[in-house]
């Protein structure tokens, strides 16, 4: 059994006239003391999936269906009060701290203290000073900084601050919401070696969502691509950028300029994201992928695992592993998007709102 | 709060009142009509109304070889030599410096005698209205605003915001009329700070008597008053509630109401200290209308009473302690931000 257990996740936001379906049916798992990195362009529902495990989401946004699994246990199902008791004691969140994330008007170390008094409360007040001071330590700030205010520190020291706090309570779980991206270069390695650094020393799982490839690269073991609330491939990192399956995922890895490879910019993706209002049908990345069949339009593709953890959505995508070449594939072009459509009883994208499309299938 | 910040606040405040001391002085003296001649009967002689010039220092330059005449100011150049010191405004400062604000033109008394009298009954008002308003401000303001668009929201904001657009005197007027005379049912007294001839054995004794009069005047102030902070504290709710770091004090797993009370009530209460400050001068011209409704004995009805009469010395001190307290009220917000918001106070 997985630390954490995410199935068929759908998260839906009511919006005037309508509803972002921001993200449709994914499932992934986090081991214990493992780094996943959730990956994926703005708006592709990294961020509201961790919102939604994490009961975060906006009053407009809500879990449709799904299961979410810590140890075993049914976060969904779990009432408000029960709910509020286990948050940062067992699974918290590192926001960007560099942000606006810290508050204000009160002293970084009463912020730090502040979970420890509230979910530990035969700790002394005195006992969790002491504690904050070493997490000070342990992120390597001075602990005489306890008593200054977080305007008075820079943005990666906030951040550091931001980490001491997630730590806090010692959870066996810490999303990374974009924890490096309004840092420097610089600052942005350093964070990213204090985090890998807690992590091994705590045998913490960390889920860090990002759109930095790069960072998940040298941090995670294993990253889950999504596109547009879909989970399209998921596996290993080395397996993922060495031999990505995904027409996204291979796009995706292409635009990243490799350092010692040509001096030009990777190839983008053509095209934008779709308005999560109102997605296309099927494989929400159909109408940008050239390796679009029929079959795209008419459903989401069932998870299918390659071995060693590799799981993709695709139907390009052959029986033994190997993601075919657009030659080889009835691809779709103008009428025939259409023929294909109505054969397969999918209407065109721009018309079509799925009520219940289909999830990936649980592969784990 | 450091002491450069401190230091830097206090040296406003005292710039400030140096310029509406010499604001004060010019004010006064070039406003039309003539005090020796609502002093005196009509048929008077004019060496007789000479005389009273004289004795009010009026005949004096307003400034080294600034005459007032009938005809408009004169300026007259030999004279300067001779009236550096002995000038009306040389006088006037070292009156101010020796807390001399002259004497009334009417009441045989000296003017700050004459005002020590209706200050505390002002300061009463004032105090009890603003605390009423805040206090019903602020907490309308934060429970409409995390509700937003909630019964309370509504109910609450809407008749604020009429309550915000209706004239003081006017309401003050309205509770008058309902409350204290027999068109309506007459629970509180109409008039004056304490009941007309009734002694007391000491002050103490008074307070009752003195609260039930303050009723009607304080609730048309605070009513008049509370819209402006509640709006104000519903609105910067709502904007600090869609702060970050209340999705990390939520995260953290405090309760709602902690989130509330330890992380959003203390950012959002800063614009409204703000208010609170810049407010403070409409809050004594709104004084002045309900007093006068309620012939309330504090400075209000006294600058009514001066502006009739031409009481100039009276007028001339109010207006002088009036904008004073405005700047230290300023002062006092200033210096509370600091202590609620580390960020200003460098």
């Amino acid at each position: 059994m997985a630390l954490l257990e995410i199935r068929d996740l759908v998260v839906h936001f009511r919006i005037r006239g309508g509803v972002v379906r921001a993200v449709e049916g994914i499932s992934f798992d986090v081991e214990t003391g493992e780094a996943v990195g959730l990956v994926g362009e703005s708006g592709c529902g990294k961020t509201t999936t961790v919102l939604a495990i994490n009961r975060l989401l906006p009053p407009n946004g809500r879990i449709v269906s799904g299961s979410i699994r810590l140890d075993g246990e049914e976060l969904t199902a779990l009432r408000r009060g029960a709910f509020r008791r286990k948050r940062w004691k067992e699974m918290s969140v590192i926001f960007q701290g560099a942000m606006n994330s810290l508050n204000p008007v009160l002293r970084v170390g009463d912020q730090v203290r502040e979970p420890i008094l509230l979910h530990e409360p035969g700790v002394t007040r005195r006992e969790a000073n002491r504690r904050v001071s070493e997490l000070f330590e342990l992120v390597g700030i001075n602990p005489a900084r306890k008593k200054q205010y977080p305007h008075e520190f820079s943005g990666g020291m906030r951040q550091r601050v931001m980490i001491a706090m997630a730590l806090a309570n010692r959870p066996r779980l810490v999303f990374g919401d974009e924890p490096t991206t309004a840092l420097d270069v610089m600052v942005q390695a350093q964070i990213l070696e204090l985090l890998e650094r807690l992590r091994r020393e705590f045998g913490l799982a960390m889920v860090l969502i990002t759109h930095d490839l790069s960072v998940v690269a040298e941090t995670c073991e294993r990253a889950v691509v999504m596109y547009a609330g879909q989970l399209v491939e998921t596996g290993p990192m080395e397996l993922l950028h060495d031999r990505p399956l995904h027409p996204y995922t291979l796009r995706l890895m292409r635009s990243v300029p490799d350092v010692e490879g040509p001096r030009d910019l990777g190839a983008g993706i053509p095209g934008q994201p779709p308005d999560l209002a109102a997605p296309p049908s099927g494989c929400r990345f159909h109408p940008r992928c050239d390796h679009a069949v029929a079959a795209c339009l008419a459903a989401f593709p069932p998870g299918r695992s390659f071995g060693t953890g590799h799981r993709v959505a695709c139907h390009a995508v052959s029986d033994e592993g190997r993601l075919r070449a657009p030659s080889e594939l009835p691809l779709l072009s103008g009428a025939a998007v259409v023929l294909a459509a109505e054969e397969s009883g999918a209407e065109l994208a721009m018309l079509d709102h799925p009520d219940d499309p289909p999830g990936v299938e649980g592969a784990a | 709060m450091s002491r450069d910040y401190l230091a830097r606040k206090l040296a406003q405040a005292a710039l400030t009142i140096v310029a509406i001391a010499i604001l004060n002085f010019l004010l006064f003296r070039l406003i039309p009509g003539d005090p020796v001649r609502s002093l005196l009967p009509r048929n008077v002689s004019t060496q007789q109304k000479q005389e009273l010039r004289e004795r009010l220092g009026l005949d004096q330059p307003l400034l080294p070889g600034l005459y007032q005449t009938p005809q408009g100011l004169r300026l007259k150049v030999e004279q300067i030599p001779d009236t550096l010191v002995e000038n009306q405004f040389v006088t006037y400062l070292g009156n101010l410096a020796s807390l001399e604000l002259g004497r009334s033109f009417f009441e045989r008394k000296a003017v700050l005698d004459v005002i020590a009298d209706r200050f505390w009954p002002t300061v009463i008002l004032v105090i009890s209205a603003e605390a009423l308003a805040l206090l019903l401000g602020i907490l309308i303001g934060i429970r409409a605003g995390w509700k937003r668009g909630g019964p309370f929201d509504i109910l609450t904001i809407n008749p604020a915001l009429v309550l915000y657009a209706v004239p003081l005197f006017w309401l003050a007027m309205l509770l008058l009329f309902f409350l204290a005379t027999p068109n309506g049912i007459p629970v509180f007294p109409s008039q004056q700070m304490t009941t007309p001839g009734r002694q007391f054995a000491g002050p103490l004794e008074a307070i009752p008597d003195v609260l039930a009069h303050l009723v009607l005047p304080a609730f048309s102030l605070a009513l008049g008053l509370f819209a402006g902070y509640a709006l104000i504290m519903r609105s910067s709710i709502i904007d600090v509630l869609g702060e970050d770091y209340i999705t990390t004090a939520r995260a953290k797993g405090l309760r709602e109401n902690d989130v509330l009370r330890r992380h959003a009530i203390p950012n959002a209460l800063l614009p409204t200290v703000t208010l609170v400050a810049l407010t403070f001068g409409y809050v004594l011209g709104g004084a002045i209308g309900v007093e006068q409704v309620f012939s309330w004995p504090g400075m209000g009805t006294l600058i009514v009473r001066s502006v009739t009469q031409k009481d100039f010395p009276v007028l001339q001190g109010l207006f002088l302690l009036i904008t004073i307290s405005v700047v230290l009220a300023n002062l006092v917000a200033n210096l509370l931000y600091a202590v609620l918001d580390p960020r200003v106070r460098r």
